[in-house]
C-alpha cells in the first residue's frame, strides 16, 4: 500500500503556515519517519495524510486512490497517538475490537482477531483490563494492537514512545522493528530522536519549517546529509562546521589542503565533520593545534572539546571543536594537540545556502 | 548486622509504652476542636431545618384553621387518613410523578441533542451559549405569566401564529384539562433544556480530542460515537444534570400556580400547588401533613432512583478491582 | 357645562396627560396610582371644605388590595382629606386582591400593629371577629349621631347589617365597619347583541340556558358566556350564587344555626347541573378565570354574557373598553321552583379598625369622611363620591348611586340589587375554607371529572368535616 503526497500545504487559521508544499512518495511495506525540531510540520503532515486536518493546498493518494476530501476512518490507515486515546470506559479488548464491530463484524470473530494481535504483542493477560489499570507500556501495545487488528494499509505513528522511560523505549523500539520486519506494513512514523528515527527507518525525512530537507535511508543522512541543517540535526554529539575556502576542487582549511575533500568550484566553504573523523594527533604535525579544554564521557568513547590555537574564524559559531576519541585512550585536560581530519568523511556546504556541494 | 529475632522482639517492647497515651491524647483534643468548630454551623442547621421540621410534624397532627385558631385541637392520624382516603391527594402524586419524568426525560434528551449541535468549533458560539442561557434566569413568575398572555385561547399569540399565521386550528392549551398539563411541560422545557444542554455539552467538551479523534479513525461515527463513546464518557455529569433537574421538577410550584393554579378543575394539581390550596382554605394541619407526606415519599422515590443509577457505576468499578 | 361634566372633563384631561407624560415604562400599578392621584388632586382644587380640622395629626396606614375599585380610590381620595386634615400623614398601602385577603388574615392572626385601616371583604367578618381583630364602632357612631343617621338612611339595611356583629336570629348587633363600597353578583349582558337578536334578557335559569345556545358563536370568536370558575373561592361563589337563587344554601338553616350541610338537595342539584350545561357556550379562558380574566374577555368583545358575575364598574368606562356602552346589568336570575327567588349575592369591602392598631380618631376621621356622602354640612361632599366614582369605585350610598346613574349601567343594576341582597358567603370564621373547598368540587364537576351527584356529596362531606372540627355539632 503506497501513499504519496503531493504539493501539501497547510495554514491553520491564525495564519500558521505548518506545512508549505510537501512532495512525498512512500512505497509500499516501507518504513518511513518524519523527523524534525519541534513546531517543523511533522505531526501536522501524519495528521493530515490521516485525514484528522484538511489540507490547504495539495493531494493525498493511499494505493493510488485520492482521499484528499475523504473521512479519516474510510482511508483504511490505522494511527497510534503519543497519549495512546485509549477508550478509557473500555476494556483492552473492548478499545481493540470497537474499529471492527462497528464496521459490522461479529463480536466473536472481533474478538478472536483481537486476541491473535494480542498475543503477537503479548498482552493477551491484559485483555479484561482498563487503560486505568494498564502500565504506561502495557498501553502502549494496547493501542499498537488496536492499530494493528484492523489490517490496515499503513499505520501512522505519531511520537508512540516518547511518553515511555528509556528501557522500555529501547524494548519498543526493537518489538516495533521485528514486527515491522515480519508483517511488512507501510508505516509513517513521527518522532523528534533521531537514534529512534535512524534505527527504525527504511528512509528518513527530515523536516524543518514545513519543508522537507532530505529524504534518504538513514546511512545517506548521516553520512551525505543535504544540507547543514540535516548535518546539524542529525548525529549526537553535533557535527563540527569549520570555515574554509575551496581552491582548485579541494577544501583548504588553515591552509592546509584536504585532497579528498572535492568539489567543484572554488571561494568560501563551510566545512561539516563529526566528531569520530577528527583525528588527535601530536601536536606540530596535524592541520591545526588546539588545547583539550574539557571532555564528556560518552559511553565507549570520550569527547574531547578542543580550542583551537592560531586559528581565528576557523569554528563557525562555536567555541570548542569536538574530537570523539577512544575511551582507552589517554588523554589529559590542557595537554596541546593537534587536529585531524579523515577528509574522505568531511562534508562540504555552500556558505550562502547550506546546501551540500558534494556529488550524491 | 543481624539480630535474633527474639532480642528484636524485646527491644521493640520497650520502645512501645510512651507513644499510644500520647497519641490518643493529640486525638482526643483535635477532635474536641473540630466539634467546637462544627457546633455554629449545626447549630444554625438545626434551627433552620430541623425546628421548622418538627413544628410542622406537630402540626400535622392537629386541626388548626388559620381563620379561627381558637378552635385549634389534636386529631392523632386523622389528617393522614384523609389524605390517602382523598383521591385529590392521589392525582396530585400521580401528576407530579408523571412531570417530573416527562420533563426531565424531554429535557435530557432535548438538551443532549442541543449540546451535540453546539459541540462545534464555530464563530459566534460563545454569543449563542450566552442566549441560550437567558431562559434560566428569568422570574418563573414574570415567565408564567407571559406565557398565560401567550397562550391565552382566543386573543393570545400563539393561536394568532397557529391560526393566522400558518392557517391551523387554534388550540385550547391552558383551558382545558387534556392540553393545560402538556402546556406547562412546554414552558418548563423551554425555561430548562438549554440549562442542560449547556451543561452536557461543558461535559463533552471536556473528552480529550485526541480520543474524539482516535474515534473518527476507527470509523466510530454518528450515533455510534455518541452511544459508545459520548455518553459513557459523561455519565457522571449527565447523573448529576438529572439528579439537579428531578428534584426541582419534583417541587414545581412558581409557574404551576401562576398559569393554572392547578385547573382546570384538577388537570395541573401538582404536590406543591395542592399544598398551597390546601393552605389558603386555612388547613395548617392538612398543609402540613400532605407536606409530610410528599416530602417521604418523593424522598423515597428519588433515593430509590439514585440509588439503581449509582448501583451500576458502583457495580462496575467492583468488576474492574476482581 | 354641568358641575359634574366638568368632573368627567378633568377626569379625562388628568387620563390624556398621563399618557402623553409615559416617557418611558411605567408599570400598571403606577399608572393607575399616578391617575388616582392625579384625579384626586384635580377634584381637590375645587375642593373648599367647610371645615379645616388643623388639629387632627398623626400618621395612619391604611391596607387595601390593589386596583381600580378598592386602593386606587382612596388615593384619588388622599387629596380631598389632606385639605381637610392637613396635619395627618395618611399613606395606602395595597397588594393584589387573591393574596390580599390571605395576607390579612396572616397579620390579624398575628395580632399586628402594622395598620391602623384595613379594607376586607365582608364575608372575612366572622373569622376577623375570631381572631378578635375588629374595633367596636358603636361607641364613634353614637357619638357623631347626626352624620350615622345620614348614613342609615341612605345605605340599605339589608346591605349595611352585613358589616354588624354577630350574625345570628336577631341582628343587627354592633357595627365592625362602615361601608362605602358595594357590589352584587348580578348578570351582565351585551345590550346591543341582544337587541340585534332580539333576545330579552333572562330572568330564569332555564331561559339563561337557551339565550346562551342562542348567542353563542364560536366560529367568529364570540362565546355567549364567561364567569370565573377557577378551582377555588370564585367556582364557590358561583355556586353559591345560583343555589341561593333556587332557595337552597349551604346550611340547612343558618339564621337559625342548623348547620347541616345541605348541598346535596334538588336545588343544589339544580344549580350544578345548570353550570355544567353552560360550560358547553363557554369562552375558554372561564376555567381557570379568576374576575379579573372575565372581565377582560368582557371588555374586549369576545364574550357576551353572564348570568351571575361580579363583575366590574369599569366596564362602562371608555378607556377600559371599546364597549362600554353596550354593557348593561340586570338582577341575577332565579329558579324555577316556588322556593326560587332573585337572591343577589352581595358583597363589599368594609373599613375596620384593628384592635391593634393605632391613631383611634384619626382613623375614625378618615373612615368618616371616605362614607361621608354629598352633605356638606355633615363634613361630606360630592366631591369625594366623585373621586371614588372617578378611580374606578362603586358605592353603597343610593343618593351617589342615583346621582350617577344615567353615566354607568353598572350602578343602575347596583340599585335593583341591594334590596334583594344576600350575604354572599356564611357568616362564619369558617366561610372561606368552604368556599374554597366547594369551589374545588365544583370545578372538577365543571371539568367532567366527576359527576354532579358526586360533587354535592363532596361538598356535603367536607362541609360536615369542617364544621365538626370548629365544634358546630358538639
Amino acid at each position: 500500500m503506497t501513499v504519496s503526497v503531493k504539493q501539501l500545504a497547510k495554514q491553520f487559521r491564525d495564519g500558521t503556515r505548518a506545512v508549505r508544499g510537501i512532495d512525498l512518495d512512500i512505497a509500499d511495506g516501507e518504513f518511513l519517519t518524519l523527523l524534525g525540531p519541534s513546531g517543523c510540520g511533522k505531526t501536522t503532515t501524519l495528521r493530515l495524510i490521516a485525514g484528522l486536518e484538511e489540507p490547504t493546498e495539495g493531494s493525498i493518494s493511499i494505493n493510488k486512490r485520492d482521499v484528499t476530501n475523504i473521512d479519516p476512518g474510510d482511508r483504511n490507515v490505522a494511527m497510534v497517538f503519543q497519549s495512546y486515546a485509549l477508550y478509557p470506559h473500555m476494556t483492552a479488548l473492548q478499545n481493540m475490537t470497537l474499529g471492527l464491530t462497528v464496521g459490522g463484524m461479529s463480536k466473536a470473530e472481533a474478538a478472536e482477531m483481537a486476541r491473535e494481535t494480542a498475543r503477537l504483542l503479548g498482552i493477551e493477560k491484559l485483555l479484561e483490563r482498563k487503560p486505568a489499570k494498564l502500565s504506561g507500556g502495557e498501553r502502549q501495545r494496547v493501542a499498537l494492537g488496536r492499530a494493528m487488528v484492523r489490517r490496515p494499509a499503513c499505520y501512522l505513528m505519531d511520537e508512540p514512545l516518547s511518553n515511555l522511560d528509556l528501557k522500555r523505549r529501547e524494548h519498543m523500539r526493537t518489538e516495533l522493528k521485528r514486527l515491522h520486519q515480519q508483517h511488512r506494513v507501510t508505516t509513517i512514523y513521527v518522532t523528534h530522536d533521531q537514534a529512534e528515527a535512524l534505527i527504525l527507518s527504511d528512509r528518513v525525512a527530515v523536516l524543518n519549517e514545513g519543508t522537507i530537507q532530505q529524504v534518504a535511508d538513514p546511512i545517506t543522512i548521516y553520512e551525505r546529509p543535504a544540507n547543514t541543517f540535516v548535518a546539524d540535526f542529525i548525529g549526537s554529539p553535533s557535527i563540527n562546521f569549520l570555515n574554509g575556502e575551496l581552491r582548485d576542487g579541494a577544501a583548504m582549511i588553515a591552509g592546509r589542503r584536504l585532497e579528498e575533500a572535492r568539489a567543484p568550484g572554488s571561494g568560501p566553504v563551510t566545512l561539516g565533520v563529526r566528531p569520530e573523523d577528527v583525528i588527535l594527533e601530536a601536536p606540530g604535525s596535524a592541520v591545526i593545534d588546539g588545547v583539550i579544554d574539557f571532555t564528556e564521557p560518552y559511553g565507549g568513547v570520550v569527547i574531547a572539546f578542543i580550542s583551537p590555537q592560531n586559528a581565528d574564524g576557523l569554528l563557525k559559531e562555536r567555541e570548542h571543536l569536538a574530537a570523539s576519541v577512544d575511551v582507552h585512550q589517554p588523554i589529559e585536560i590542557g595537554a596541546r594537540v593537534g587536529v585531524g581530519f579523515r577528509a574522505s568523511r568531511v562534508n562540504l556546504f555552500d556558505v550562502a545556502t547550506g546546501g551540500s556541494l558534494l556529488s550524491n | 548486622m543481624t539480630v535474633t529475632h527474639g532480642e528484636a522482639r524485646l527491644s521493640s517492647t520497650a520502645r512501645r509504652p510512651s507513644r499510644p497515651h500520647r497519641a490518643g491524647a493529640v486525638a482526643r483534643r483535635q477532635r474536641l476542636v473540630a466539634y467546637m468548630l462544627l457546633a455554629p454551623a449545626v447549630l444554625v442547621l438545626v434551627v433552620l431545618a430541623a425546628y421548622p421540621l418538627v413544628f410542622s410534624g406537630v402540626l400535622s397532627f392537629k386541626v388548626d384553621p388559620l381563620y379561627n385558631p381558637d378552635v385549634a385541637h389534636f386529631i392523632g392520624w386523622r389528617n393522614y387518613e384523609d389524605l390517602f382516603d382523598n383521591k385529590r391527594f392521589w392525582k396530585s402524586v400521580r401528576l407530579t410523578l408523571t412531570w417530573a419524568a416527562v420533563v426531565v426525560t424531554i429535557q435530557m434528551v432535548l438538551g443532549f441533542f442541543i449540546a451535540v449541535l453546539l459541540d462545534r468549533q464555530m464563530r459566534g458560539a460563545g454569543l449563542l451559549r450566552a442566549l441560550f442561557i437567558i431562559p434560566v434566569f428569568v422570574s418563573p413568575i414574570a415567565m408564567g405569566l407571559t406565557w398565560r398572555f401567550i397562550f391565552e385561547p382566543v386573543s393570545g399569540l400563539a393561536n394568532w401564529i397557529l391560526n393566522t399565521g400558518f392557517g391551523l386550528e387554534k388550540l385550547s392549551w391552558l383551558s382545558h384539562k387534556d392540553s393545560a398539563l402538556t402546556t406547562l411541560m412546554i414552558v418548563d422545557c423551554w425555561q430548562w433544556t438549554p440549562f442542560v444542554a449547556l451543561i452536557l455539552l461543558a461535559g463533552m467538551q471536556s473528552i480529550s480530542p485526541e480520543i474524539t479523534e482516535a474515534a473518527r479513525l476507527d470509523r466510530v461515527r454518528g450515533f455510534t460515537y455518541y452511544t459508545r463513546i459520548v455518553i459513557p464518557l459523561i455519565r457522571p455529569v449527565i447523573m448529576v444534570v438529572i439528579l439537579i433537574r428531578l428534584v426541582d421538577s419534583i417541587r414545581i410550584f412558581d409557574l404551576n400556580w401562576v398559569m393554572t393554579e392547578g385547573g382546570p378543575g384538577s388537570a395541573t394539581l401538582m404536590a406543591s400547588v395542592y399544598d398551597y390550596t390546601i393552605f389558603k382554605q386555612g388547613h395548617l394541619g392538612l398543609m402540613a401533613a400532605y407536606g409530610f407526606l410528599i416530602l417521604i415519599l418523593i424522598n423515597i422515590i428519588v433515593v430509590a432512583f439514585l440509588n439503581s443509577l449509582y448501583r451500576t457505576e458502583k457495580a462496575a468499578r467492583i468488576a474492574e478491582l476482581n | 357645562m354641568s358641575k359634574s361634566d366638568r368632573d368627567i372633563h378633568a377626569y379625562d384631561n388628568a387620563m390624556k396627560r398621563i399618557r402623553h407624560h409615559r416617557k418611558f415604562e411605567i408599570s400598571r400599578r403606577q399608572m393607575l396610582k399616578g391617575s388616582a392621584a392625579a384625579l384626586g388632586a384635580t377634584l381637590a382644587a375645587q375642593f373648599v371644605p367647610k371645615e379645616v380640622h388643623a388639629e387632627v395629626s398623626g400618621t395612619i396606614v391604611h391596607f387595601a388590595s390593589s386596583g381600580k375599585r378598592l386602593s386606587n380610590s382612596l388615593r384619588a381620595v388622599k387629596p380631598l382629606f389632606d385639605k381637610v386634615f392637613p396635619n395627618v400623614e395618611l399613606e395606602v398601602v395595597s397588594k393584589p386582591m387573591t393574596e390580599a385577603l390571605t395576607q390579612i388574615n396572616t397579620y390579624m392572626r398575628s395580632k399586628s400593629d402594622a395598620f391602623d385601616v384595613v379594607t376586607q371583604d365582608h364575608a372575612q367578618f366572622a373569622s376577623l371577629d375570631a381572631m378578635g381583630a375588629l374595633t367596636n364602632l358603636d361607641p364613634y357612631l353614637e357619638r357623631d349621631s347626626a352624620w350615622y343617621e345620614d348614613y342609615q338612611g341612605d345605605v340599605p339595611e339589608n346591605y349595611r347589617h352585613m358589616w354588624n356583629l354577630p350574625k345570628g336570629p336577631a341582628p343587627p348587633g354592633w357595627v365592625a365597619a362602615v361601608a362605602p363600597d358595594g357590589n352584587a353578583m348580578m348578570t351582565f349582558y351585551r345590550k346591543d347583541v341582544f337587541d340585534k337578536l332580539g333576545i330579552k334578557v333572562p330572568t330564569t335559569w332555564d331561559d339563561v340556558i337557551e339565550v346562551a345556545k342562542e348567542i353563542h358563536d364560536p366560529k367568529n370568536e364570540r362565546y355567549a358566556y364567561a364567569a370565573a370558575m377557577a378551582r377555588n373561592f370564585w367556582s364557590g361563589y358561583q355556586f353559591y350564587g345560583a343555589l341561593r337563587s333556587w332557595g337552597g344554601d349551604f346550611f340547612v338553616d343558618e339564621r337559625n344555626q342548623d348547620w347541616t350541610p345541605a348541598c346535596s338537595t334538588e336545588e343544589g342539584f339544580q344549580s350544578l347541573s345548570t353550570l355544567v350545561e353552560l360550560q358547553k357556550y363557554a369562552h375558554p379562558v372561564t376555567a381557570n378565570a379568576g374576575e379579573d380574566e372575565v372581565n377582560q374577555v368582557f371588555a374586549n368583545g369576545t364574550a357576551l354574557f353572564s348570568p351571575l358575575s361580579w363583575g366590574t364598574a369599569t366596564l362602562n368606562d371608555p378607556t377600559y373598553s371599546d364597549y362600554h356602552e353596550h354593557w348593561h346589568m340586570e338582577l341575577s336570575p332565579k329558579g324555577t321552583t316556588p322556593k326560587s327567588a332573585h337572591r343577589a349575592l352581595a358583597g363589599g369591602f368594609g373599613q375596620f379598625m384593628p384592635t391593634w392598631g393605632g391613631n383611634r380618631e384619626t382613623a375614625w376621621a378618615w373612615i368618616k369622611f371616605l362614607n361621608s356622602g354629598d352633605r356638606e354640612d355633615l363634613g361630606g361632599s360630592p366631591l369625594i363620591a366623585d373621586a371614588i366614582v372617578g378611580a374606578g369605585g362603586q358605592l353603597s350610598r343610593v343618593s351617589t348611586l342615583t346621582r350617577w346613574a344615567d353615566r354607568k349601567p353598572f350602578f343602575v343594576g347596583l340599585m335593583k340589587a341591594y334590596p334583594v341582597s344576600v350575604v354572599n358567603a356564611p357568616v362564619i370564621p369558617e366561610a372561606y375554607a368552604i368556599m374554597g373547598a366547594v369551589g374545588e368540587e365544583v370545578a372538577d364537576a365543571v371539568n367532567d371529572d366527576q359527576s354532579v351527584e358526586d360533587a354535592l356529596k363532596a361538598c356535603d362531606k367536607r362541609i360536615q368535616r369542617l364544621m365538626e372540627d370548629a365544634g358546630y355539632y358538639s
